[in-house]
Parts: C-alpha cells; structure tokens; sequence
C-alpha cells in the first residue's frame, strides 16, 4: 500500500512537470499549426537562468524575473525568424524549431556551462512536506502541482472572457477570417509566444527547485511534454494536463512494478495505443 | 674571399644541425584523449596535464637528453575517431607510446589495432574491463569501480552492516559498478537483499528509494551512479527520510556534489580519491606529497582552474611513461613495454603502482580511495 501511494505520488509531480511543457506545446499548435518542438529547450532556460541568478543574488524574485525575460526574449526571437520566413509552410517551420532547440542548447553550453544546476533547499523543505503512510509528497511537488492548474485555470478564463484570449480563439478557429474582421494576426502570433515562453520559464523554474537541471535536460523534457500535449489532443490546455498526469503515473507505475529501463519505451507505446484508439488524443474533436 | 668565408659559415651550421639531429632523438608520444564532445570533462583536464608536463620535462633536456614531442588528437569521446587517429598515430607518426583514449568504449575499439601494432597504450579509461581480461600492449591508471566495491564492503565488515541495499543507474556507469558490487559481494559475507535501478535521466526516484526504505532489514545503502543523477537519488533519500546510512560512488566525488546537494548531502558517505582532499590528508599518507606538487603544478599553470582525479589519471600515465622511457636503451615500443612492466612501488596521485606482466593496472584500493562524508557543508575523511 505504501509503495503505491508513493507511486501516485510520483506519478502526479511527474505528470504536472510533463503537463507544464505539454501547454507551451499546445498554445503555439493552437494558433500557428506548428509544433515549436525548442519548448522544453525553453524549460531548460529557464530553470539554468534562474538557477544562476539565485547563486548570485540570492533572491527568488529576481531569479524568476530574469527566468521570465531570457524565455520571452528567446521566444520572441523564434518568432522574428518565423516571421523571416513567412512564406514557408508548417514544415519548414517545424524544422525551423528544431533547429533553434539544438541553437539554444548550444547557447546554454556555452555561456553557462555544463554543470548541474540546482536551488539549494532554501525552504527547508522537509518541513513542509506531507507525509503519508510512509511515503512523501513534497512540497516541491504541491507548488508544481498548483501552479500548473492555475495556468489551466486562467488560461480557461483568459480565452473565454477577455477581449484578446477571445482574439486568439477567433484566429485558431480561421485566421483568414479574424483578418477580415481586424484582428491583428502577428500581434496575436506575438501573445501566444510570450504566453508559451512564460509556461515555460514557470516550469523550468520549479522542476529546477523540485529537482535538477542542465543544459541537456531539455531534449527529454521536450519530447514527453510533446507526448503529454498529443495524448491529451493537442490544442486543448485542459487536455494536455490530462495527458501529462496520464503519462506521468503511467510511467511512475512501470517503473515501479516491472522496468525502469524500459519505461520510456512504455511511455511511448501508450502514445502509440492511444493515437489508434483516438487519434485526436484524449480530449481531442474526433472527426 | 669573403664569400668562401660565408659558406664556411653555411657549411658549419648545417654540420651542428646534422650533429643535433643524429645524436639525440626526440621521442614521439601519442596521445587520443575526448577533449571536446560529451566526455570533455574527461580530456579536457588531461590534455591539460600532459601539455604543461612535457613542457616541463623538455626545459629540463627531455627525457636522457632526448627532447619529448607530444602528438595529441581530439578524439570527442567518439570510438571510430579514436580508431583513426590511434591508425594515423601508428603509421604514419611513429610514436612509440600512446596514452589513451579518455573513454572505456574508445579503448576497447582500438584494442584490437594495438595489439597488432604492438605499441604500448596507457588507457586513461576506468572500467575494470580494459585490463582484465590482460592485452600485452594494453596498461591503464584510474582506480576501477570494482576497487571501490571493495572498499566499500572493507568498510562495511568493520561496522558491521551485512545486509545492504544497492540502487543504481541503467547507465554504462551505474551498470557496471551494480555488476562489479554484486559479484564481489558473496566473498565478504554481504547480502544485497534490495536491487533496484533508475533511468539516470529522471527527475525523481522516490519510488526505488520508497523499496529500500520499506525493508526494515538494511543496514546501509549503495547507490552507483554518475552525474545528475546521485544528487536527485540523495535529495529524495532526504525527502524520504530513511534513516541507514547512505554511500555514493567515486562518481559524485567533487565539490559541485556538497554545492548541488545542500541540506541534504550532510551525513552521506563518498568513495572519493585522495586527490579530492589533499589538504586533509595526512602528512604521513603516502600520496600527499604527490598529490600536493601536481595540484600546486597544474593550479599555477592554468589560473583559475581546480585540478581534477581525472586530469591525474593523465599525470600517472605520463609519469609511469618516463620512468619506463628512461630506462629502456633504444626506446622502442616493445622495450618500453617490458620497462612498463617492471616498474614497481610508483607513487601517484591516483594510488601506488605495482606493474608486472601479469598485472597491467597493479593499484590497491586502501591508497586510491577514501571513505569521506559531508559534514558540515565540508569534506571529511573517515577512514
């Protein structure tokens, strides 16, 4: 009993790390139809950025402050290169984002270094965890755990009620359309960048704090947070928290009861398993 | 008149060039080291160390005379280009001793072109395989994992602890020390009563940890891993609470480990080289001096730069190459090969070297490693 609840446990924090890559994946899908697979390049700045800024300075608030501005300004740049090529169709594109993952990497390696990064327990964590029956959810795990469905909540109430959520709404449904009636596309374009760039820092900043980052944590990061945004049905935020809880206990039981090894192959079956059944992902239309 | 004078001189400077040149030799020493790529950790340090080395050794006349010339080529940690450059270092450089490669896989794929070339090979590599089963050409410094096992179970027979638990990465490294510790293991009356692994790239290994700790029975607890990953296995050990001792490989010795582990690092146990804590050592431990004169060496040359176990394993191969170059008459490979062989009681910082043609590694565990734990945000040495 207590070794499963541990796995749920696990299983959960796991989930919601996957489900905070998983959104940045889903916001540009939703309004640009390209996967941006630089996303979990972009956690990965984020938790380093943060990580050596509170080395420095000592101060969380800084620390995500600059998290915040090295994202959005990363981001920001994708987009001005998408917007050089504007001419392209999704593919190239996506290649584009490849391209700029392996360009941000390399930027890391070189400028920050190769070292593990890491927030020294300024918490006192153990204080704050929840134990139960011999098994721990930390505290760590609670915060990633809120924050991820907070931005679900508010990317909810952005899209429904406020003027330009319901702006980027009108440009995912048809983009020639919301030009007619005078929405400014690259504006929106721009939104959904920084918004995706902010999911981002937020995730790398407390997977940081939760357990570990460097320059190449971004490459697994990236591809399950991809899993999780498609098995939920990509496009739809509710659905890629969903699909990063799913992959995450999923895996947190494999590991647990047969392979740690082979778990990510696992993982990957089940993404196999689930586009056959429903193509469009848990959550998606099905047409 | 003036003219003939002139080609006098000519002719003079080309004699002495001539004399220089027949009588003393340079000695050509190769070297395929990852200096770039994912283990530059690795080469970096130890092309480091054997730059400012022989540097060194040639202002003070080379080796008997014989001025050294260093050949080295990046290898980038990549098996098939260690393979070309340890073809190009035999064929067309000449070298008459390689040190080499960085890494245990680019060791084990030029094995094969060095026994047939018959040159020797001082491997920076530390899996115990590329010394055992023995390769006439094939010697090697860095203390094994095997060594560190033990050590280790030395350790544990002392306090007692007979049942253990062993976690380790589906890594090359945390593979191999799992296996070397299993099977030594029976001979020093330790149970392994728990077994689990973990993908070194995961975020979280509460669900292992949690199987450990359910098992009231161990007594202590082993992980063998590298990198990220004993910092996450150590944090969430903290988070867990368990309460055995736990003891992390050489593969976290560093002071990176005590900086990314914080609170929760205090109180585990390391298998690390002296190296790591040469000014706690004491003065009568054999490898302090040693050990000492290199940090204080490669520190001034390269400013700004700590010395690393792993540029030393560069150190004691080049320093095991003099001795060997020394004493052989002619310098050829196979000479300095038998010269390699003999040497004994050779005092390095990585341990103490007893070589003989049976025996291509010949360190002991009790030298090149110590029991330390973090006390205080701080090294100290247990035993």
């Amino acid at each position: 009993m207590n070794e499963f609840i541990q796995l749920v446990f696990t299983g959960l924090t796991l989930g919601f790390i996957y489900a905070l890559v998983g959104l940045g994946y889903t916001m540009v899908y939703q309004t640009k139809k390209v996967i941006n697979f630089s996303q979990g390049e972009l956690v990965m700045l984020g938790g380093i950025t943060s990580a050596v800024v509170f080395e420095q300075t000592a101060s969380i608030v800084l620390a995500l402050l600059f998290a915040l501005v090295a994202c959005i300004f990363f981001a920001w740049l994708l987009k001005k290169f998408f917007n050089l090529s504007k001419n392209s169709d999704s593919l190239s594109l996506i290649v584009l984002t490849i391209g700029y993952a392996f360009f941000i990497r390399g930027f890391v390696e070189i400028f920050i270094g190769k070292n593990i990064f890491t927030f020294p327990d300024f918490l006192n964590e153990r204080n704050l965890n929840i134990y139960y029956a011999g098994a721990v959810f930390t505290f760590s795990s609670l915060l990633i755990s809120l924050v991820a469905l907070l931005i679900v909540l508010f990317l909810h109430l952005f899209l429904k009620y406020h003027r330009q959520g319901r702006a980027i709404l009108g440009v995912c449904e048809n983009e020639q359309a919301a030009k007619l009636m005078g929405i400014e596309i690259d504006k929106i374009h721009g939104l959904v960048f920084v918004l995706a760039a902010v999911i981002g820092a937020l995730g790398g900043v407390l997977l940081t704090i939760f357990s570990s980052i460097h320059y190449e944590s971004g490459i697994i990061l990236g591809l399950k947070g991809f899993v999780a945004a498609v098995l939920g049905g990509i496009g739809s935020p509710l659905g890629a928290v969903l699909g990063g809880i799913l992959l995450g206990t999923f895996e947190s039981f494999i590991a647990g009861y047969f392979s740690t090894e082979y778990k990510d192959a696992f993982a990957f079956v089940l993404l196999i398993l689930v586009l056959l059944v429903k193509s469009d992902g848990v959550l998606g239309k099905s047409y | 008149m003036v003219k003939f004078i002139f080609n006098m001189k000519k002719f003079f400077l080309v004699a002495i060039f001539l004399v220089v040149f027949v009588f003393t030799k340079e000695i050509k020493i190769g070297a395929i080291l990852a200096v770039s790529g994912p283990a530059s950790f690795l080469g970096d340090p130890e092309l480091k160390t054997l730059n400012y080395l022989v540097e060194n050794q040639n202002r003070t006349g080379g080796i008997n005379g014989n001025p050294l010339k260093l050949i080295a080529y990046d290898s980038e940690g990549n098996p098939k280009k260690a393979l070309t450059f340890a073809k190009r270092l035999i064929g067309r450089d000449k070298v008459s001793l390689i040190i080499g490669p960085s890494t245990t896989g680019e060791t084990l794929a030029i094995a094969k072109t060095i026994e047939r070339a018959k040159i020797p090979l001082i491997a920076l590599a530390g899996a115990s395989i590329v010394t055992t089963p023995l390769k006439e050409y094939i010697f090697a410094t860095p203390p094994t994992d095997k060594m560190v096992c033990a050590k280790l179970f030395k350790f544990f027979n002392k306090k007692q602890y007979d049942n253990i638990a062993i976690i380790s990465g589906t890594g090359g490294f945390g593979k191999s020390m799992r296996a070397q510790c299993l099977s030594l293991a029976e001979s020093y009356g330790i149970n392994v009563l728990v077994d689990v692994t973990y993908n070194p790239k995961d975020n979280d290994m509460s669900v292992q940890l949690n199987k450990i700790k359910n098992n009231s029975k161990v007594d202590a607890v082993i992980n063998a891993g590298f990198g990220q990953s004993p910092a996450t296995v150590t944090r969430n050990y903290y988070q867990l609470k368990i309460d055995k001792p736990l003891f992390q490989s050489h593969g976290v010795a560093s002071n990176e480990f005590i900086k990314i582990t914080g609170r929760a690092g205090e109180g585990v146990f390391v298998v690390g080289p002296p190296l790591l804590v040469v000014d706690l050592l004491d003065s009568s431990f054999p490898l302090k001096a040693v050990s000492l004169q290199y940090k204080k060496e490669y520190e001034e040359r390269y400013r700004g730069e700590a010395v690393s176990s792993f540029g030393a394993y560069a150190y004691d191969a080049f320093g095991l190459a003099k001795q060997a170059i020394m004493r052989s008459k002619n310098q050829t490979p196979e000479e300095i090969k038998n010269e390699l062989e003999k040497i004994k009681n050779f005092v390095s910082p990585s341990g103490i070297y007893n070589l003989s043609p049976t025996n291509h590694l010949g360190l002991n565990e009790d030298t090149s490693f110590l029991i330390l734990r973090i006390e205080n945000g701080n090294w100290s040495i247990i035993e």
